[in-house]
């Protein structure tokens, strides 16, 4: 928390080397919800680097009052959600990249394979969401926000954001049925 | 606590969001309900599916780029994507750039030619000192009518330079360093000897106006017939007395102007200016009533019949 607060200082003043470790230290996580919302990689690469550009010019702006990383956050999901709201958005879904992960260390084939299954499976689980539940459980489950940080995030009462994780998890135990018994 | 309202706090206890008193309300209801445990262990499962997930990596390369998109770019850049905009935009933009040329192109030209109608009238190309006038010490001057718009284009580019004094005598006469009796006795002389003077100046002067005349609107061409006619040979010599030099000499310009002619010369001899005009021969009995109107009037000679177009020397003094 003291090493984000001494960034913040240092990006407020146009530290060009601050950017980079901001950038350097979510860029993961920015684009993990970009790519969990959108569900196509070129498509969260944009949303990820708007994310940061945004972010960027808003720097001196940045009232300090929120985390850094909830602030990035709230962008990012507004980026996305807009996307998915926009009328001309094909809907690409199915990526096969994200398949492609693999879990570090040196699992076994059938391991990698089992893993890769799993995560398809969650991935399209999650893709399969409303978008107003899937941001709430990809900045709960995934991300590990709490219910006060995702209700500033996207400006809902923390009630609200409870209410739609239960929803959304909900949603998922029953696609996800097969590999929970 | 009933199995709905339980369920409903399912997520909110495996986040452990709940108060005490709603947590151990939960918790009572899972001790007596074997489906709700089981419903309870299966969310848990879920949950533990999502956050056990792979966790994504963002591609690589992604800092590099989103730190050089940060950058300010360079202005050949935004100008190359300027001119990459789409065509929807570029084609109302492009249109309009060409109207705006157009439209300044032809200010451009109108203004031109009003200023080299001005020019005609302010700055004559060099002639010759006429026969009276013949003083080799004084060259041709700018007008110096107040209020007259600066030249910027010379109507037509001198084919020599005067063969008379470098531009200190001019100078020295136009801001009256000589004395004043000097001057006026300059003014005045007619030496015998400056007709040699008045012929090899006047053969200059046909060199210079030699040139064909630039090619125009018939009054450009008439006023061109009538400076050849006026480089020549003054048929008119007279002065022009008045309180106010300056406000004369722009009365007779604008005298000449109004009946058809043009300003042929001028210069300044001593402490009075010399203009020479050439006008309509028809318009001379015109010419002679209203220049009266601006000063005493005086003839010193003049042909038997005007000849058109008639020239004639007027020295402006005080």
């Amino acid at each position: 928390m003291q090493e984000e607060a001494s960034l913040v200082v240092r990006l407020r003043h146009g530290d060009r080397r601050a950017f980079e470790e901001l950038v350097i230290a979510y860029q993961h996580r920015v684009f993990g919800v970009a790519l969990r919302m959108l569900g196509n990689r070129a498509e969260a690469e944009e949303i990820a680097q708007e994310t940061f550009l945004r972010a960027h010019r808003a720097l001196p702006e940045f009232r300090g009052g929120a985390c850094l990383h909830t602030w990035l956050y709230a962008i990012a999901s507004r980026l996305c959600l807009n996307r998915l709201a926009s009328a001309d958005r094909r809907l690409l879904r199915g990526d096969d990249e994200a398949l492609a992960t693999a879990p570090s260390g040196e699992p076994s084939a059938a391991a990698v394979l089992e893993r890769a299954e799993l995560d398809a499976a969650v991935r399209e689980a999650i893709a399969a969401l409303p978008d107003e539940r899937r941001i709430v459980v990809v900045l709960r489950d995934v991300e590990g926000l709490s219910y006060e940080e995702i209700a500033e995030a996207l400006g809902l009462e923390p009630g609200t954001v409870r209410s739609r994780l239960h929803r959304a998890r909900l949603d998922l135990k029953a696609k996800l049925e097969r590999f929970t018994r | 606590m009933s199995c709905h309202d339980a369920r409903e706090l399912f997520s909110a206890l495996i986040d452990e969001t709940l108060t005490r008193e709603e947590r151990a309300d939960v918790y009572g209801h899972l001790a007596t309900c074997a489906e709700c445990r089981r419903e309870l262990a299966a969310i848990e499962r879920t949950v533990a599916l999502v956050r056990g997930a792979t966790p994504v990596r963002a591609p690589a390369g992604f800092v590099d780029r989103v730190v050089a998109a940060a950058r300010p770019m360079p202005w050949y850049v935004r100008a190359a994507r300027a001119a990459l905009l789409p065509w929807p935009v570029k084609l109302p933009l492009g249109a309009a750039a060409v109207v705006l040329v157009a439209g300044l192109a032809v200010l451009m030209f109108r203004g031109s030619q009003e200023q080299q109608s001005a020019a005609r009238y302010d700055a004559p190309p060099p002639v010759a000192a006429p026969p009276v006038l013949a003083d080799r010490r004084v060259t041709e001057m700018p007008a110096e009518a107040p209020g007259a718009p600066a030249p910027t284009a010379p109507a037509r580019p001198p084919a020599a330079p005067p063969p008379s004094a470098p531009p200190e005598a001019a100078s020295s006469d136009r801001i009256g360093a000589a004395g004043q009796a000097d001057r006026t006795a300059a003014a005045s002389r007619i030496d015998p000897a400056q007709k040699r003077s008045e012929q090899e100046l006047r053969a200059e002067s046909k060199m210079r106006d030699a040139a064909p005349p630039a090619a125009g609107e018939p009054t450009l061409a008439k006023r061109e017939g009538l400076r050849q006619k006026a480089a020549d040979k003054a048929d008119v010599v007279a002065s022009l007395a008045a309180p106010d030099r300056d406000t004369a000499e722009r009365g007779v310009v604008a005298l000449v102007a109004r009946l058809g002619g043009t300003l042929t010369s001028r210069r300044v001899e001593g402490d009075a200016a010399v203009i020479e005009v050439a006008i309509p021969g028809d318009r001379y009995k015109d010419f002679a009533r209203e220049i009266g109107r601006l000063g005493t009037f005086s003839v010193e000679s003049e042909p038997p019949a005007p000849p058109d177009p008639i020239r004639i020397a007027i020295r402006l003094a005080s």
